[in-house]
């Protein structure tokens, strides 16, 4: 970890690049604080995104009201399609969960420097989005108000949930991944939300931030606990990524329908949660870039190795895609075969087939390094990847149940005003609650970007010098992450 | 430090939550315990038990062979109260006096006076239900009678309560438990009020067979849900 | 409770059971305070237990046949019909219509008092009021006999015999004894040869079965009897009789033959005669359009076949002479005395009117010939085409009475309306067979007090008039009948409880003598004008009509098309494939008397030249019908047409029909050709069917009866042989075996001294048990009398109502659940076809009926997935879901290889909703042992786990073990073709163990390892000599 002492061209450092040549266009510590304490505040435009997402929260939450009072009939459940829009909209959003602890746990172990700018943005997201999964399961209850019969806790009727079931583990696995994604935000929050304590005048804003701040005074010793348990969570953190959506997907793997029955579920789904997740930091940070005039925090190279990660786990989905025909076709299974047909060729061809091209075909274009560097285009693209990863789960979920074991029962399914009413109501409480958040708190890790920048000092150094003035690398300075 | 002190505090609060949570869970918080109506007419258990030695299957005449245990019908209570009016002499249970539980019963069974019988303007007597187990609980009373489970095991002992109550929890862990643990004839008695010498009285074999008081075998029934819930 | 509701002491006990069973209609809701009233009687009822079931023996009037009842009643009312299995005709079976008898006595659309028409407005009267009003009309209709007309639903028994006396003392003409469904054809030629006009049939006898479309599974004479034989007959397995159909239309019982002859409609007297060697057997073909060759083979056959059986039920202009033809042929063959039994005849059809007298009484109608016109348990308006112009010609009598208990077209057109008691409220008896009296006695007390029996009515008129008065002293019409059966009160008493009695009422003629003049005779059909012959036929489960009141059977899928709640066009999908039609789209069918609009239904069972229309729905009003309200409806406004739930349901195919009656008088059926024509309009058909084909799944499995013995088998799947008997322990399912485990370890808390439930040595005992089931596929005729059997034991909603969907934006089409795969059949009939895949026009493929229901597997893939236990096993094998536990994540469902499991998607069960599914009084038939499920919850068959429970409790209260095959489930007891075993697999003396070690025995989907409990019988096929063997 970089520390504050006066940095050197000789002393060895982690492989995080420069200053000058990560965030040239930035000169010092007071411009940092300067340019992103200044997203802070509100805007006209910030008003109405977050009065529309309000909208949609409310029709969400009417919609679901009236489902309780009508019963889940209301939805457009089609026996023996048990399962539909609610489940798939539950994966999906614990699906984008996934970039977001990747990116600031893993990326971080890694050192993978361009996650420093995108970081605080996708954890955010990542705790909204498990917000927004959570209330799914049980949305989806058919008695929504005896969902504590899933939580184990001694009561007077000595009967406890059924270890044995997915849906028990569900609950394990998402409150888990809930409480250690928020810690690790509110952890990686603390020192900005000093700086921000500091600048601050309103005394009852102040008073709170200097709650939440936990009275970080930016000592030596706070920093050296800092980097410790910050380093800490990162490794706690990094196997929730692989366990949380496996679990999820044990809530088909576990089921013996056709479809659903395979042992390449977990891989599977964590690969297509990166995938979703790396979709969804696209969707929000390209125009959040722009909106806050952060294009030389958020630069391009960093939209460019983050399209390299989006490429790679698109070609793992792809993978699996092709592997499970290859194991329905391979395996002499009957109803296994009849099924991946029919949702290729048949009754499902057409949501198949959105699926594939948007997850599997459109990202092959960032194999170009001229898309890679184009944030319209890969806002663009961005917006096709979450459109085909809800329709992986929709292909996932409602073809295999209409098309199982028992041909007298073979139905299909169409969702009502209802699913959609909920479905925009969990984009509206997930927008809420991120676009709250970015008015309050930096939507940038200031203390981590101004690791990366050099402060002033008395006796400069002639190379860097000649960056902060040219503003680009010196010729000696040899590719992206050119460290002398 | 005091900083420091403060966030000590967070542990504490955390387990008090806990705490309240887990006392909310074991108290039965939804059951009805200990309610204990008023009447339409205030039926004295006493009386018709301890002081005239009734058995309780004289008026709750199915409980020894039905699911439902049996509720008087009016003209139960007519066919002696025919003859025992309210104008009460005076006998050992009591002075001579006027008793207005009876010309309430004389007024619900439209009768004109002693020995009138059941008028045509006669109602039946709503009665407010003490005991009720969910719609989805069956409950056939005739096995646990027949089991030998006496009728104080459950509702308490009526035979000393001027005015019912419900005594027991009526809820699932209180019936698992027993269904589990098992029941013997002697705990029966013993909630039944029959005392250890009494235990081997006509009486007491009345309601269970000697022979079980001394085993004192304990009976142990299904628990699984299906037994009654479907 | 409404105070309406009944009356007197009833009500108060009515009060009391309800007082205890509303809070049942919540298992969501957890009402722990208001626990609610006990409303005592006044005077204990004797021979009543609260809580115990009493049972009455009764006989069934929903169609003619008259079978015998066991009605139970609980706390005075009747909660469930079963057959009576001491009584002559049906042996304890009863059909589906049978068991909606309970739907008619506790229809909420039933009238509560007598109602008088003033100007266009009904206004309700006392009882007194409307006797009154009766007599003066009686007064003003008597006079020269034939100014008086009495329709009569057709019943045998005493009442038709007061009937007539009643009207002779009034000096009005006997009365017409109408059965709108009854084969006069085959009657009138019974009578002429064998001099009965029903024999009784002996299928097992039979060495070859022919029948011309003839359904004597669904409707044709007395079907539960005939069926119970057919089944028998089956049964013999390679020694049963093949069967032939010869049809234009391959109905429930041409489905069950083994060979069908599609023949154009009015070619069957035709092939009758070549068949019997009077004609060519070319000639036939070539009129029938049949396969020369297979009608050659089939007359080989038939002349081997001694005896056969050949039964016509044509319903042609030709019909009584294709039905003489027959009998001819059944006489050369020595059937009678053998196959047909003219010496024990069914007597249930005796002295039933013809058609042509009807309508000869509708002309005289017309004529303004009759002051006084009363009708009883018919509906003429309804079951005569519309060209009789019956309403017009009715409303040129002046008065006209109806004693019908609920609003049907006919009584709407009446003047005065005093409604009849239900047959299970009211005494009465019938002459099922010769020698044998079937007694009817009341259940329970009328429903509504505002009712009173017609024969009741009768005899207070009488009283009323002077001349009668003496004649008809009886006080009421049960002290009448006692006096006049044989034997006396004291004979009558003892009989009672069995429900039947030795002794005639004497033979009884048809009522009216005189063969009316101007009865109108049918057109031959192939010289009306169309493309297609046009087939109506009545549908198996509403009849012509009058069923269509009862939700449960417009929720039962027609067997044959499985579509409930619609009427449907079939035609073969060769024609539709033609007329570029596909199924649901809207079509027009038009001939020269009318036209109807209805879906299409591709049907591989229908001749290529014909188009099909069932009868049974299309009721209608003549008043313009009020926006129905099911919540807070008020009784009092009368649902014109025939009730809510026959509301704007379907097409009245009779529309399409000419006026013309055959040679025996009865209503020609199939007696026009029609044009067809694509209107572009679509509507999904209301169908319980995913797939018609089992994609060689192995579901209905069959074997041809030459196969059967032979060891060296074509496909693998078709080995006869052992089930899997793994099934048997009760607790192989993980969820179990784990409960056994922990706590039986001796780590445990308990050192392993309390196994549990599922110690094998425990007290309980319960792992003793194993309750299983098999269906015999042999047996079954996919008549689906057990599946109304399972709505009635286990309270299962009807959700096919247009009005039982959401409340905003949401479709309200009838059977709009039932189009998105929401019923809530718990035990559903599948029908599967085997050949004739490419769609085109033939007639060799096969149809195999399998009843699926919870298979109780004992690996059940629904109990480890559910996260609350609300699902899972029971020591004594049984798979159990737990209502008031389960939160409703549907993921059992899911798991579930056989998809039986149904979610409760509306509050069906919650009477403060409008998709309440028993709509007062409809509610007073819920089963007190079975919770009524609220919304949110999954469901399933439960093995009748009530009933395992009261036969545990009585056997405890007898200090015994349940003996073998003490109690059955509701379906098995009402198969009418004892195709379903049920009991304890473990305990060899169950017969149900025997059954299930039948070398045809095997189970569904076994390569699941589910270890299912439900042990299927391969069906045996009958293939014609040379055809090819079936596949799995």
């Amino acid at each position: 970890m970089a520390t504050t002492a006066a940095p050197s061209r000789t002393v060895e450092r982690p492989n995080i690049p420069s200053a000058a040549v990560r965030f040239p266009a930035i000169k010092d510590y007071e411009q940092v604080d300067r340019e992103i304490a200044g997203t802070l505040r509100p805007t006209l435009g910030w008003f109405a995104a977050l009065g529309i997402a309000i909208l949609c929260m409310l029709i969400g939450a009417t919609t679901w009201t009236y489902q309780i009072h009508e019963g889940l009939g209301a939805a457009g459940y089609q026996p023996p399609v048990m399962w539909g829009v609610y489940i798939i909209t539950f994966v999906f959003w614990v699906g984008i969960g996934h970039a977001g602890t990747l990116i600031s746990a893993i990326l971080y172990l890694f050192r993978a420097g361009f996650r420093t700018s995108i970081y605080r943005v996708s954890e955010a997201m990542t705790v909204f989005a498990v917000m927004t999964a959570g209330l799914f399961p049980i949305l989806h209850l058919g008695r929504p108000w005896k969902f504590f019969f899933l939580i184990p806790y001694p009561n007077w009727r000595l009967i406890w949930p059924n270890p044995k079931s997915p849906l028990v583990w569900d609950v394990f696995a998402i409150l888990t991944y809930l409480t250690i994604s928020s810690t690790f935000l509110y952890i990686g929050l603390i020192p900005d939300i000093a700086i921000l304590r500091d600048r601050e005048k309103n005394p009852v804003r102040k008073a709170i931030l200097a709650t939440l701040s936990l009275g970080w005074r930016n000592s030596d010793r706070e920093w050296r606990h800092f980097t410790r348990a910050y380093l800490f969570l990162a490794a706690f953190a990094t196997p929730l990524v692989l366990s949380v959506h496996s679990v999820v997907s044990f809530d088909f793997a576990m089921a013996l329908t056709p479809g659903w029955h395979a042992t390449i579920f977990p891989p599977y789904f964590v690969a297509g949660a990166i995938f979703s997740g790396i979709g969804m930091v696209f969707t929000i940070a390209i125009p959040l870039r722009k909106a806050f005039k952060l294009e030389h925090y958020i630069t391009l190279n960093d939209l460019d190795a983050a399209s390299k990660l989006c490429l790679f786990t698109s070609m793992v989905v792809g993978l699996a895609y092709l592997t499970e025909f290859q194991v329905a076709w391979m395996s002499g299974n009957r109803f296994e075969q009849d099924y991946f047909w029919n949702r290729v060729f048949g009754q499902w061809a057409w949501a198949a087939w959105i699926m594939l091209i948007c997850n599997m075909v459109l990202p092959l274009s960032l194999f170009s390094q001229k898309l890679r560097r184009n944030p319209t285009w890969l806002f663009i693209l961005s917006l096709f990847i979450n459109l085909g990863m809800w329709f992986e789960r929709f292909v996932i979920v409602v073809p295999s149940l209409s098309h199982e074991f028992e041909p007298w029962q073979w139905g299909s399914y169409k969702p009502t005003w209802v699913d959609y009413g909920i479905l925009l109501g969990s984009f509206g409480w997930f927008f809420m609650w991120f676009l709250l958040f970015i008015k309050q708190l930096p939507a940038m890790a200031m203390s981590e970007i101004k690791e990366v920048i050099p402060p002033r000092m008395k006796h400069p150094d002639p190379q860097l010098e000649h960056e902060l003035d040219v503003g680009y690398p010196h010729p000696s300075e040899t590719g992206e992450y050119g460290t002398a | 430090m005091t900083q420091r002190r403060k966030w000590t505090a967070i542990p504490g609060l955390v387990v008090l939550a806990a705490g309240a949570v887990i006392l909310s869970a074991y108290s039965g918080a939804s059951s009805s315990q200990h309610r204990s109506p008023v009447q339409p007419i205030n039926f004295p258990h006493p009386v018709h038990v301890q002081k005239l030695g009734m058995n309780c299957l004289y008026c709750h005449f199915s409980a020894n062979k039905s699911p439902d245990p049996g509720l008087p019908a009016v003209s139960t209570c007519i066919g002696c109260h025919n003859l025992v009016g309210p104008q009460r002499p005076a006998t050992d249970l009591g002075p001579a006096r006027t008793s207005a539980e009876l010309q309430k019963l004389y007024k619900f069974a439209d009768v004109a006076g002693m020995g009138a019988g059941m008028g045509p303007k006669a109602k039946p007597i709503p009665w407010v239900r003490i005991h009720k187990v969910p719609e989805y609980v069956h409950f056939p009373h005739m096995r646990h009678v027949n089991a030998g489970v006496t009728c104080q095991t459950c509702h308490g002992q009526i035979q000393n309560m001027d005015r019912v109550y419900q005594f027991s929890s009526l809820n699932m862990g209180w019936c698992v438990s027993c269904h589990v643990n098992g029941y013997s004839a002697k705990e029966g008695l013993e909630a039944a009020g029959y005392t250890a010498q009494q235990q081997a009285t006509p009486a007491a074999a009345g309601a269970v067979a000697p022979a079980d008081v001394q085993s004192g075998e304990r009976k142990k029934a299904r628990y699984d849900c299906a037994n009654c819930h479907y | 409770m409404s105070e309406k509701t009944g009356g007197g002491v009833k009500r108060r006990e009515f009060l009391k059971v309800v007082g205890a069973s509303s809070a049942a209609l919540a298992t969501a809701a957890c009402a722990a305070e208001d626990t609610g009233k006990l409303i005592p009687y006044l005077v204990s009822p004797d021979q009543t237990v609260p809580g115990v079931s009493t049972y009455y023996a009764t006989t069934c009037r929903e169609c003619a046949a008259a079978c015998g009842l066991i009605a139970e009643t609980r706390d005075g009312r009747a909660i469930k019909l079963e057959g009576n299995p001491d009584h002559p005709l049906n042996h304890g079976a009863l059909c589906a219509r049978g068991q909606a008898g309970l739907q008619g006595l506790y229809n909420p659309d039933r009238f509560r008092t007598p109602m008088v028409k003033e100007g266009d407005a009904w206004k309700a009267i006392a009882l007194d009021d409307a006797i009154n009003r009766l007599s003066q009309a009686v007064a003003q209709g008597r006079g020269a006999a034939g100014n008086a007309v009495f329709l009569n639903q057709h019943e045998s028994g005493s009442f038709p015999r007061f009937l007539d006396s009643w009207l002779a003392a009034f000096g009005m003409p006997a009365h017409l004894s109408v059965d709108a469904e009854a084969d006069a054809a085959a009657m009138e030629a019974n009578r002429r040869t064998y001099g009965v006009s029903w024999p009784s049939l002996d299928f097992k006898a039979a060495k070859l079965i022919v029948s011309f479309g003839a359904d004597f599974l669904d409707g044709w004479g007395a079907s539960v009897p005939q069926q119970l034989n057919y089944a028998e007959a089956r049964a013999q397995l390679d020694a049963a009789p093949r069967f032939v159909y010869i049809g234009p239309r391959r109905s429930l019982t041409g489905l069950n033959a083994d060979e069908w002859i599609a023949c154009n409609p009015g070619s069957e007297l035709a092939i009758a005669n070549a068949l019997a060697g009077k004609g060519s057997i070319q000639d036939a073909a070539t009129a029938s359009g049949a396969d020369a060759a297979a009608l050659q083979r089939i007359a080989t056959e038939l002349s081997a076949a001694k005896p056969a059986l050949v039964l016509s039920g044509v319903t042609g202009d030709n019909a009584l002479d294709v039905a003489l033809a027959v009998a001819a042929i059944n006489q050369a063959s020595g059937a009678v005395g053998t196959t047909i039994l003219s010496a024990q005849p069914i007597t249930s059809f005796d002295g039933m009117s013809r058609t042509d007298q009807v309508l000869a009484a509708v002309e005289r109608m017309r004529a303004k010939q009759v002051g006084v016109a009363f009708v009883r348990g018919v509906n003429p308006a309804h079951s005569l085409p519309r060209a009789a112009k019956f309403a017009e010609a009715f409303a040129n009598v002046p008065v006209r009475v109806s004693f019908s208990s609920y609003p049907d077209e006919t009584t709407e057109l009446c003047t005065l309306i005093i409604p009849d008691l239900h047959s299970l409220e009211s005494w009465g008896d019938a002459e099922p067979v010769r020698g044998t009296i079937s007694l009817q006695q009341p259940t329970m007390d009328p429903v509504f007090a505002g009712t009173m029996g017609t024969a009741d009515v009768l005899l207070a008129v009488a009283k009323k008039d002077a001349a009668n008065a003496a004649k008809f002293a009886a006080t009421d019409y049960r002290t009448w009948l006692f006096s006049t059966l044989p034997g006396g009160d004291k004979a009558i008493a003892a009989a009672l409880p069995k429900g039947i009695m030795a002794g005639s009422l004497g033979a009884r003629t048809t009522t009216v003598a005189a063969a009316p003049t101007a009865a109108p005779k049918a057109p031959a059909i192939a010289a009306t004008q169309g493309d297609f012959f046009l087939v109506t036929y009545p549908s198996p489960v509403l009849g012509e009509g009058r069923g269509a009141n009862k939700p449960w059977l417009q929720e039962l899928p027609d067997p044959v098309t499985k579509i409930a709640w619609s009427s449907w066009v079939e035609l073969h999908p060769e024609t539709a494939q033609r007329l570029g039609v596909d199924r649901g789209d809207i079509v027009e069918v038009k001939t020269a008397q009318g036209t109807v609009r209805a879906p299409a239904l591709p049907y591989l069972g229908i001749h290529k030249n014909a188009i099909a229309i069932p009868l049974g729905q299309g009721h209608r009003s003549a008043a313009q019908m009020a926006t129905f309200q099911p919540k807070n409806h008020d009784p009092s406004n009368v649902q014109w047409g025939y009730g809510r739930y026959a509301r704007a349901l379907g097409v009245q195919a009779l529309d399409l029909l000419p006026l013309g009656t055959d040679g025996a008088g009865g209503l020609v059926l199939t007696s026009t050709k029609a044009s067809i024509s694509k209107t572009g309009d679509h509507r999904t058909l209301p169908s319980t069917e995913g797939s018609a084909r089992q994609h060689g799944r192995g579901i209905a499995q069959a074997i041809n009866a030459a196969d059967l013995n032979n060891p060296e088998r074509p496909e693998h799947e078709e080995i006869p042989g052992d089930a899997n008997h793994a099934f048997l322990p009760g607790m192989r399912s993980p969820v179990a075996a784990d409960a056994q485990g922990e706590l039986g370890s001796p780590t445990s808390a308990n050192q392993g001294i309390l196994k549990g439930m599922y110690d094998p040595a425990d007290s309980r005992g319960m792992t003793k048990r194993r309750w299983a089931m098999t269906i015999d596929l042999a047996r079954c005729t996919g008549c689906s009398a057990c599946v109304t059997a399972c709505y009635a034991e286990n309270n299962i909603p009807t959700v096919g109502a247009y009005w039982q969907n959401a409340s905003i934006w949401a479709d309200e089409r009838p059977g709009f659940n039932i189009e998105r795969g929401r019923e809530m059949n718990w035990l559903r009939l599948e029908r599967y076809f085997e050949g004739n895949l490419d769609g085109k026009f033939g007639v060799d493929f096969e149809t195999r009926f399998v009843p699926m229901l919870c298979q109780h597997c004992g690996n059940a893939p629904c109990e480890p997935v559910c996260p609350v236990y609300a699902t899972y096993h029971a020591p004594d094998g049984l798979n159990v879901q737990v209502y008031n536990r389960c939160v409703g994540t549907r993921y059992c469902s899911n798991n579930c290889p056989y998809k039986v499991r149904y979610f409760n998607w509306f509050g069906y069960g919650e009477s403060d909703r409008k998709q309440y599914a028993f709509p007062e009084p409809l509610n007073w038939q819920l089963n007190p042992d079975v919770t009524v499920r609220g919304k949110g919850v999954m469901e399933k068959c439960t093995f009748c786990v009530q009933r395992v429970r009261e036969a545990e409790n009585r056997a405890a209260l007898e200090h015994r073990d349940v003996r073998p095959d003490e109690f059955t489930t509701a379906c098995a007891q009402a198969c009418p073709s004892r195709a379903i075993t049920f009991g304890d697999a473990a305990d060899p003396n169950w017969s149900v163990t025997q059954v299930a070690r039948d070398r045809r025995a095997y189970h569904v989907f076994e390569e699941l390892n589910t270890y299912t409990a439900v042990v299927y019988l391969k069906k045996v096929n009958h293939p014609a000599a040379g055809a090819a063997a079936p596949r799995g």
